[in-house]
């Protein structure tokens, strides 16, 4: 297995897109972290790109399942190019690595785990769970 | 007459009652002492002259000049020197 | 001088006619009112009856079109109103009446002015005989004696350093107090006319032959002098006025400062806020630039958990690849009879020996293949590059940042309102007004240097004057008798009453130092201190026992040594009066304020303080005053801008 790979594997995915209800919660999630005057002007500092990665290592770092949930529903929110979310495939190389004997296409799984990840992050930001990056990065025990 | 320099005891309720300094008595006094040719009626008139017109300078001024016209009139006219009245 | 009533009508708070009568009994009444209720205007409204001002903080006058009581804050209305007291003096009785209102003749016209009226045992007198007698009654200069607050007390601790303009001011005012002015008028115009006698007996002289050229040198010496004494006057004049702007413009200042101080303030806040605001933004823009690898940091758990993992998983595969490689030769050793690594041959004991191991075949190329996955897995991990300490701090920085910034802007806002506050044009006011300030105090150095010189001019002219007159008395003609005569009892007269001055003077002091020891004596809970000392500027000292100079005094003693010297200028007054005071008790503690109250019924026989019970308890105020308690009133709030004047203790 190499680390260099970027091309599609498997007659994989060209494009991800978050569900409807994840794009709502990416959209809270960009929001509510915003630290410049420029961002709160309407430039944020962490775009939807950022946010879709944030939720697939959130998902991954919760243990949420892989595999797609049957009530996942259709992925027509906002959608991005694998190329803009993963450049160099880094974060592929991650999944792989952290889960060698996972059997579907990466960016599928990525495409999953972003939407469940975000959701994810969007219930603990409304109940205070997470409040600032700090208990994001470093859950409280 | 000033008040007797020694003070009451402390913490004694009753202040004795002060005498007010007098113009007119210290006034008296130093003619008395060291200027004795100065008719003592003189120097009360022309210090009531003052007394009576606090504000009008001028007044004041007048007045005190009538006092002394007033004075001078009454004494012999001709004779030189004191005062004889 | 007595009180009896004072009537006010539309005066400050007061809306309609209200009356405050004063006991007729010798003693002390208390009138009870919260600060702001009213008890200043009272003082104002009687201020204002006996000499037609009206005084505000730093005892600076009010104009009279914003006094009448009104509804709203219209301060375009102007509104009437009237004073009216009456009391008694010296076997007489007095009602002395002031209103301010709209002469113009026309509804809604606007010529205010303000009329006095005094009538003396029921006879109008005329304006010259009113302003004499009110004068001689009470006179503005020293009704601050009498009728005063606590900014009075304060404005004389000022005075306790010398060589002051404020100091001066007020030195003439006790002088005059206590009746000195009498003894240096007296003395000025008698030089003045001794002038005018000497001029009358050159012109005299000159009517001789014999003393003629004597008598001209003489007219124009007594000339040359008496322009110089005009001069002399309009120096002196011109002195006073200067040193009056110069407090005025000191005063204003003085309460402009605090504009001043806070708008220095504004400008530190403003700046502070700048540099805040810089900071949070530098911040805000490293943290935004960081937040992009926050993924990697959400991640960076579950990777080095999962290292972790790799690495046991790689000890444990690393140890099956040696099983599986000693497996393998133990199966070729059994069955080629030689042992593949040190080649030796393997007899039929080891043989079976090794054949009886149970060996699970364990491909050692699976294993290898294993270990490689295992690497190429830990690589990947590892070269995840973790900012998540970084970005949380950065977060933390940029949020103490914010809170800060925060803060900086709350306290401008403050500030901001309170200089919203100011009357317009403060700021620019307080630049002009020191400029002026500075112009002024250049002007009055300079006067009074030239009114120096210009005094000793006038000696030394008076001098010339003086031996060219006695050479004449010396020559005694005829013609020059009468005039002799007049000269030489004024030049008598005139050195007694110079004399008299310095003696006076020096009683005086005696005097008050004597009686202000005395009553600092029954206010005074120090054992130490044991009496006061005057100096010229009529400043006290307290004194030990053994006449060595307290220095530090315990603070709130400057208040006790103001009142001191207060009730000693009364007692050594000619003039007699009640002392009407605002918040007398400020600075005192309770076994000064207990002091305070068993000395004034002994000081003069009418006292009326305007209190409020945080600072005076009516209990003990009642049992320290016992017999001697003649009286109590309250203000009681009717509405924002209405006061009621009423009897009794506010319950």
């Amino acid at each position: 297995m190499t680390a260099e790979s970027s091309a599609p594997a498997r007659g994989g995915r060209v494009n991800i897109a978050f569900t409807k209800d994840a794009t709502d919660a990416a959209r809270r999630l960009i929001e509510r972290f915003t630290f410049t005057a420029a961002s709160k002007q309407g430039e944020p500092d962490l775009d939807l790109v950022d946010a879709a990665r944030i939720g697939t290592a959130f998902a991954l770092r919760e243990g949420l399942p892989l595999t797609r949930p049957d009530d996942f529903g259709p992925a027509n929110g906002s959608n991005f190019g694998v190329g803009s979310v993963d450049p160099g495939g880094e974060l592929r190389d991650l999944l792989q690595a952290l889960h060698p004997d996972m059997d579907e296409d990466p960016y599928r799984i990525v495409e999953t785990l972003m939407s469940v990840g975000v959701l994810a992050i969007d219930e603990r930001l409304a109940n205070s769970e997470i409040h600032s990056l700090r208990t994001l990065i470093f859950p409280e025990i | 007459m000033t008040e007797p320099a020694t003070p009451d005891p402390p913490g004694e309720p009753l202040l004795a009652a002060s005498q007010v300094e007098d113009v007119f008595v210290a006034t008296e006094e130093v003619r008395a002492t060291d200027f004795p040719d100065v008719p003592a009626e003189l120097l009360a008139s022309v210090l009531a002259a003052e007394r009576d017109n606090p504000e009008d300078r001028t007044a004041a001024q007048r007045a005190v000049g009538r006092v002394i016209d007033a004075y001078l009139a009454k004494s012999v006219p001709g004779q030189n020197g004191k005062d004889s009245t | 001088m007595r009180l009896h009533v004072l009537e006010v009508t539309d005066f400050g708070p007061y809306r309609g006619t209200q009356s405050f009568s004063f006991a007729p009994e010798p003693g002390v009444e208390l009138l009870w009112g919260e600060n702001g209720r009213g008890k200043t205007s009272l003082l104002n409204a009687l201020r204002w009856v006996l000499f037609g001002v009206v005084l505000g903080r730093g005892s600076s006058r009010i104009d009279l079109s914003t006094v009448g009581n009104r509804d709203n804050e219209d301060s375009g209305t102007v509104r009437p109103f009237k004073a009216v007291l009456t009391f008694s003096h010296a076997g007489h009785f007095y009602k002395l009446t002031r209103a301010y209102r709209d002469e113009s003749g026309s509804p809604g016209g606007n010529d205010f002015r303000t009329r006095p009226i005094l009538v003396k045992d029921g006879n109008v007198l005329g304006p010259d005989e009113r302003e004499r007698e009110l004068a001689t009654m009470l006179p503005e200069q020293i009704a601050r004696f009498f009728l005063f607050d606590a900014e009075l007390l304060q404005e004389y601790e000022q005075l306790l350093a010398p060589g002051t303009d404020a100091g001066e001011k007020l030195k003439a005012s006790i002088e005059r107090l206590l009746g000195l002015p009498v003894l240096t008028q007296a003395r000025d115009d008698v030089a003045a006319h001794l002038n005018s006698a000497r001029t009358a007996q050159a012109k005299a002289a000159q009517k001789d032959q014999a003393t003629r050229a004597l008598g001209n040198d003489l007219q124009i010496a007594a000339d040359t002098a008496a322009s110089t004494r005009i001069n002399v006057d309009v120096l002196t004049e011109q002195v006073e006025g200067l040193q009056n702007d110069v407090n005025e413009l000191e005063k204003t200042l003085t309460s402009n400062s605090r504009y001043k101080t806070l708008l220095g303030e504004r400008n530190i806040l403003c700046e502070e806020v700048r540099r805040r605001t810089r900071l949070t933004n530098d911040l805000a823009d490293e943290l935004a630039g960081a937040a992009g690898g926050t993924w990697r940091a959400v991640l960076s758990m579950v990777v080095t958990r999962e290292l972790q993992l790799i690495e046991a998983q790689t000890d444990a595969a690393g140890q099956r690849l040696r099983d599986a490689v000693a497996a393998r030769s133990r199966a070729a050793a059994v069955s080629s009879g030689v042992c593949p690594t040190c080649q030796q041959s393997v007899d039929s004991v080891a043989a079976q020996e090794l054949g009886g191991h149970t060996d699970t075949e364990v491909d050692p190329d699976d294993v290898q293949a294993d270990l490689a996955q295992l690497r190429g897995r830990r690589d990947v991990l590892r070269r995840l590059r973790d900012d998540g300490e970084r970005i949380a701090r950065l977060e933390d920085d940029l949020t103490q940042a914010r809170v800060d910034l925060s803060d900086a802007e709350g306290q401008l806002r403050a500030l901001q309102v309170e200089l919203d506050g100011a009357p317009p044009g403060t700021a620019e006011n307080i630049a002009a007004l020191l400029d002026e300030l500075g112009g002024k105090r250049i002007s009055l150095d300079n006067t009074r240097q030239r009114l120096q010189k210009t005094r000793e001019d006038l000696r030394r002219e008076n001098q010339a004057v003086e031996k060219l007159s006695e050479k004449l008395a010396r020559l005694g003609t005829a013609s020059t008798g009468s005039e002799d005569r007049k000269v030489q009892m004024l030049v008598a007269l005139h050195g007694l009453l110079v004399a008299a001055v310095t003696e006076f003077r020096d009683r005086l002091r005696d005097s008050v130092e004597a009686e202000a020891s005395k009553v600092f004596r029954m206010l005074s809970a120090e054992q130490d201190y044991d009496r006061l000392r005057i100096n010229d500027q009529y400043g006290l000292t307290i004194l030990h026992a053994n006449g060595a100079e307290v220095l530090n005094r315990s603070s709130g003693y400057e208040h006790v040594v103001a009142l001191s010297l207060i009730a000693a200028l009364q007692r050594c007054s000619p003039m007699s009066g009640p002392i009407i005071t605002d918040s007398p008790f400020g600075r005192l503690d309770g076994t000064h304020k207990r002091h305070v109250l068993q000395a004034l019924p002994q000081i003069t026989d009418q006292v009326l303080l305007l209190v409020h019970d945080e600072e005076l308890d009516r209990q003990g105020a009642i049992d320290e005053l016992g017999a001697h308690l003649v009286g109590e009133h309250h203000l009681r709030k009717v509405s924002a801008r209405h006061t009621a004047i009423e009897s009794g203790a506010h319950l």
